[in-house]
């Protein structure tokens, strides 16, 4: 504790970022999202679909939506969303049982069959992949790989510097490789406040190379495509 | 030729047979026999240099041979001391203790070697599979057999921080090959459900464990051959140690007895009186050479017949490991086996029974067209 008389000359600590929520344009994200998942010139891997790897049930997607963590079904809630009619078709008569279980509260609920069939299956996993080959589905998962990796740390990279549309990939990037929560670590862990947005993004990528799961990190710093113009991000100066 | 006295005795005798000795007055006399006596007691005597009989002698008998030796003992001990020394310095009894030892020793080393070889492989065998691969069967060796065998499918990527395992892009002409069983073992139906994590996490893992089902059968099934070993039967062992020894040694005694060959007869003639002069030449010359060279040669040879034979498993593992061994050394089930355990799938491409073709999937619907702002802007669709 400094001294009272002491307590006027020190700076005022600026005011926490607000915790509302971070918005950034469609179009931006779809591109952070895009790069943060796919490589230049390659199709992005809408049907992509891995069959309960670590006990994380159905993972979907260019951003893994998986049946465990709840992804999946937020994800399958915007599809039916944006075009319910070609979801029924899809789905078939299970549609509404398959939103409500990868919706359930509990995650063993969200892992449990579905019309007698894990979501792993192969006459499930062939009708994701045939949603995969609807436009409007594709364009959902950019929009589910947003919510779920993206956005939540928007607050915590514009503290940390991270602003441009190549930072924010590369933070894409490790969410979805590692999760959320751990690229959260990562920053606070890796990064220190007031560092140039470069530095931060040669730290971040070099982490990424020297690690079992170097992603698409180490080709985000110097790919096309992405600007490095720092982005407005809302409620927290440029 | 000279012929040269065979004594000083001798040589005295052919003094006296000279009218010009005779003459000398009796002192020179006396003082030529002790010369001649000091000369032969040169050649005879025992701290003198030993002089052999002149080379030049046919009748003088080889150096090397026993009547020389006799006659030059001296020779044959400095040969003796020569070839003392150089046993000596070979250690020649020590090389053959070493040799024997040596032989002895590898043999039993070669043995050791076999049974704890044997022991490490039984032990191995005996582990579970679970305990065998994370001991011997590592991550980069499955990522090696992956590149190695499924070329169509993964591919080795150079990164500035080493080789990475990857998925191999799709074929420029289209279609993607049929993954390997055992991929589609693990729920995926094209390349494109691999990315990095699944590798990592489901790919690596399996083919890890399959390579650790695999090489522990094949062990399992060596063990149960039993211990392979060799088994001396005869052997011999030879050392040998081969002295060369060539002791020369040469003398040339040249004795020059020059008789008076001016002699002055003075008379007297009348009063006159008359003299006598005299002169005799006395030549000695002493040469003597003396070589010895010695040349040892030491081999040593082993000679071991042997044969293979084998210890049964069962001088070294109890009734409970040998069926555990027994089990290991099975092969793992195939799709077609009737009752096929979980998690013993190989690589082995097995003739699977086809599924059946699925339904066909329903008509794709049209979009409705909803703008949602998330389409991709160059396809013009949102």
């Amino acid at each position: 504790m400094k001294p009272q008389h002491l307590r006027p000359l020190l700076p005022t600590r600026s005011k926490p970022p607000d915790a509302a929520p971070i918005s950034l344009p469609a179009a931006t994200l779809r591109r952070i999202m895009l790069h943060a998942t796919t490589a230049p010139g390659a199709a992005p891997a809408y049907g992509r679909a891995q069959a309960n790897i670590g006990g994380r049930g159905l993972c979907f997607g260019i951003a893994r939506f998986c049946q465990s963590d709840g992804s999946l079904g937020r994800y399958l809630t915007e599809c039916h969303a944006v075009d319910p009619t070609v979801f029924a078709d899809i789905f078939g008569p299970d549609a509404a049982a398959l939103l409500t279980t990868t919706n359930a509260p509990d995650e063993a609920a969200r892992l449990a069959p579905v019309a007698g069939d894990d979501l792993w299956s192969p006459i499930w996993i062939k009708r994701f992949k045939s949603a995969a080959q609807h436009v409007p589905f594709q364009d959902m998962q950019f929009k589910t790989a947003a919510d779920v990796v993206l956005t939540p740390l928007l607050s915590l990279a514009a503290r940390f510097g991270l602003r441009s549309e190549r930072g924010l990939a590369i933070l894409a990037d490790r969410a979805v490789l590692l999760g959320v929560n751990a690229t959260k670590t990562l920053i606070e862990g890796a990064l220190a406040r007031n560092t140039p947005e470069g530095q931060q993004i040669a730290i971040l990528a070099g982490l990424a190379a020297t690690s079992d799961l170097a992603g698409r990190a180490p080709m985000l710093v110097a790919e096309p495509g992405l600007s490095d113009a720092p982005l407005d991000l809302m409620g927290v100066a440029a | 030729m000279i012929n040269t006295p065979a004594s000083a005795r001798d040589l005295v005798a052919a003094m006296h047979q000279s009218a010009a000795f005779r003459a000398l007055p009796v002192g020179e006399q006396e003082q030529m026999r002790a010369q001649a006596a000091k000369v032969f007691g040169y050649l005879e005597g025992v701290n003198g240099p030993s002089m052999a009989k002149p080379l030049a002698d046919p009748t003088a008998p080889d150096p090397g041979s026993a009547a020389a030796q006799a006659a030059n003992p001296d020779v044959v001990r400095r040969a003796g001391d020569e070839a003392r020394n150089t046993l000596e310095s070979l250690a020649f009894p020590e090389f053959v203790a070493s040799l024997i030892q040596g032989t002895f020793q590898a043999i039993v080393d070669s043995s050791i070697q076999q049974m704890e070889a044997y022991s490490q492989l039984l032990a191995s065998v005996s582990k579970t599979v679970d305990q065998f691969m994370d001991e011997h069967i590592t991550d980069d060796m499955a990522r090696d057999h992956l590149a190695d065998n499924y070329g169509q499918v993964f591919q080795k990527e150079v990164t500035p921080q080493g080789p990475k395992l990857g998925v191999a892009p799709p074929p420029p002409s289209g279609g993607t090959p049929p993954l390997p069983s055992f991929l589609q073992d693990l729920g995926f139906t094209d390349a494109q459900d691999i990315d990095e994590p699944a590798l990592q996490e489901a790919v690596v893992p399996q083919v890890r464990r399959t390579l650790a089902e695999t090489r522990h059968q094949s062990l399992a099934t060596m063990v149960m051959m039993g211990m392979n070993r060799i088994v001396v039967e005869t052997g011999e062992i030879n050392a040998k140690l081969i002295f060369n020894v060539d002791a020369s040694e040469t003398s040339k005694v040249t004795f020059d007895d020059n008789k008076p060959t001016n002699w002055t007869l003075a008379g007297t003639a009348g009063r006159n009186s008359f003299g006598a002069s005299g002169l005799v030449v006395t030549t000695t010359n002493l040469n003597t050479q003396s070589d010895i060279s010695i040349r040892a040669e030491l081999t040593g040879e082993v000679r071991i017949k042997f044969k293979s034979d084998y210890f049964p498993m069962e001088r070294f593992a109890d009734s409970q490991a040998i069926q555990l061994i027994n089990n290991h050394a099975k092969p793992f089930p195939t799709a077609g086996d009737a009752a096929p355990i979980e998690g013993t799938a190989t690589l082995v491409e097995a003739a699977a029974p086809t599924a059946p073709p699925p339904p066909p999937l329903p008509a794709m619907p049209q979009s409705l067209g909803v703008d949602t702002g998330w389409g991709d802007p160059k396809a013009g669709t949102s």
